[in-house]
């Protein structure tokens, strides 16, 4: 389990978060959701240690999480497999980073460089970087906001996979409402700047959970739910 | 050959043509361009008289002074390329450092070297070492810059990465900061390349003991009126040029153009 306790944070005077306080259980996703320049990002670079908050601490993380930018971020000079290995470091066990590649459908991709992968298959790539380090805790940041829809499934669906098998916890950064109740045990509403957190809903559809699940009408109205909650939270 | 090779070679093709065309007309227009006695060249030979008055001992002159400013160059280059790149390092790694260095660098930069003859004669004498520090300080600024240049350019992320691994500041610099800035030490390497030909040239101007490089030809075949050779030395001095130009292009195609797509 790990806290972020009463965390706040501003640019050049501008708050950009105020108290936010969020605990995460061993193996819960947690979505956070919000409009644009709320402290989203701000609050998950403040959890990964890449920004120190003027107010507020994080506690119970481990010294390297996971992390899933926005974009890629891949090493442009690094084959595929070299680039999946970049987090774990010199500690990569390589029959596992293969056995992720294979899990996504890039093994047969690995001596490729980054500028031959398509959109997905580089996100894909991102996302086994992250969980070849096998971090208990992973921050995704909108890691799937560039990605057409279709392929956007495609990997809602490997992700859910690769954490039934790790196990890992997860905080899930979105503007997808669709996306954060199909991934997530809880939906955070964050409010425009400077963000707080101004409501949770749980979501209790079984795990695993199908991609038939998208056409549920208890999943439409859930999304119907948090995206009310959202609608009032930036009024 | 092909359509599009021929297509390809069509501009340039063009500009020589039209090179060779203004020369023949510098040739003829001038005044007094050819001596009345033996009908020489006096100021400018045309394209197809440039290799009159060049005999054996010429042309053997000639190479020995394309060997040594080759040689020039080359050391110079390899010394500029160790030192820029330091330089650029050292600058990138702090805000501080890069504001104590940079004015500096430009300082040298600007300085005519002829303003620091004495203190470089006094110091590698007036031969060979003189003239590879000449080189190296003509040729070393476009490295340093571009690789700081390189180096401020790595995306965000990029750097969080490391900073997520816990690399080592040393780790860090190995594997990222320098492969990072391969692109644009490239760039900078293209044109430090053909400064370090101009540097090995232009100290063969000032420091004139030893053997004699291309510089010190072209002044002598000037002095003595003997513009075909001048003019085929100065040609030399350009392929040479050229020749490092595309050298440091081929090393640029060899280890960025594979993974590098902008």
């Amino acid at each position: 389990m790990f806290n972020i306790t009463s965390v706040s944070h501003s640019y050049n005077h501008v708050p950009a978060l105020a108290d936010v306080s969020l605990t995460v259980a061993p193996g819960e996703i947690v979505a956070i959701v919000g409009p644009s320049g709320c402290g989203k990002s701000t609050l998950l670079r403040i959890a990964a240690a890449l920004l120190a908050p003027e107010l507020g601490e994080v506690k119970g993380l481990e010294a390297r999480p996971g992390y899933i930018f926005q974009e890629p971020a891949l090493l442009p000079w690094l084959r595929v497999r070299d680039n999946a290995s970049v987090l774990a470091g010199s500690s990569a066990d390589a029959h596992f980073v293969d056995s992720l590649l294979e899990r996504v459908g890039l093994g047969a991709h690995r001596h490729k460089w980054p500028h031959e992968l398509s959109g997905g298959m580089k996100m894909r790539l991102s996302l086994v970087r992250t969980l070849a380090a096998r971090p208990n805790v992973v921050l995704a940041d909108e890691p799937f906001g560039a990605l057409d829809q279709i392929t956007r499934h495609q990997m809602h669906d490997e992700l859910l996979r690769l954490h039934a098998e790790q196990r890992f916890s997860m905080v899930l950064v979105t503007h997808a409402v669709d996306e954060a109740v199909f991934l997530a045990d809880r939906v955070l509403t964050m409010s425009p700047a400077p963000g707080r957190i101004t409501a949770t809903s749980t979501v209790s559809f079984a795990r695993p959970r199908a991609a038939a699940l998208r056409y549920d009408a208890a999943f439409a109205a859930l999304c119907g739910t948090v995206a009310t909650t959202l609608r009032s939270a930036s009024a | 050959m092909s359509a599009s090779r021929m297509k390809r070679l069509r501009a340039p093709l063009a500009s020589v043509s039209v090179f060779v065309g203004l020369w023949y007309g510098l040739a003829y227009s001038l005044d007094n361009n050819f001596a009345s006695s033996d009908g020489s060249a006096l100021i400018v030979p045309p394209p197809h008289r440039l290799f009159e008055g060049l005999n054996s001992r010429t042309v053997e002159r000639i190479a020995t002074a394309t060997g040594i400013s080759v040689a020039t160059a080359l050391t110079g280059l390899v010394i500029a390329v160790v030192l820029g790149s330091a330089l650029g390092l050292f600058m990138a790694s702090a805000r501080s450092v890069e504001r104590a260095v940079w004015p500096w660098l430009i300082a040298m930069q600007v300085t005519p070297v002829i303003v620091l003859t004495p203190i470089i004669v006094r110091i590698f004498g007036p031969s060979f070492a003189a003239r590879v520090f000449v080189t190296v300080v003509v040729a070393f600024f476009p490295l340093a810059s571009n690789v700081l240049f390189g180096v401020r350019s790595i995306p965000q992320s990029w750097r969080d990465l490391f900073v997520l691994r816990g690399a080592s500041r040393v780790e860090t610099i190995r594997e990222l900061w320098i492969p990072a800035s391969l692109p644009s030490f490239f760039a900078g390497l293209r044109i430090s390349a053909g400064l370090a030909v101009i540097g090995s040239i232009v100290g063969d101007f000032f420091f004139t003991r030893g053997d004699a490089g291309l510089g010190r030809l072209i002044n002598y075949f000037f002095l003595d009126t003997r513009s075909g050779p001048m003019f085929v030395t100065a040609l030399i001095a350009s392929l040479v040029g050229f020749a490092f130009f595309a050298a440091a292009g081929l090393l640029r195609k060899l280890f960025v153009d594979p993974w590098h797509k902008p």
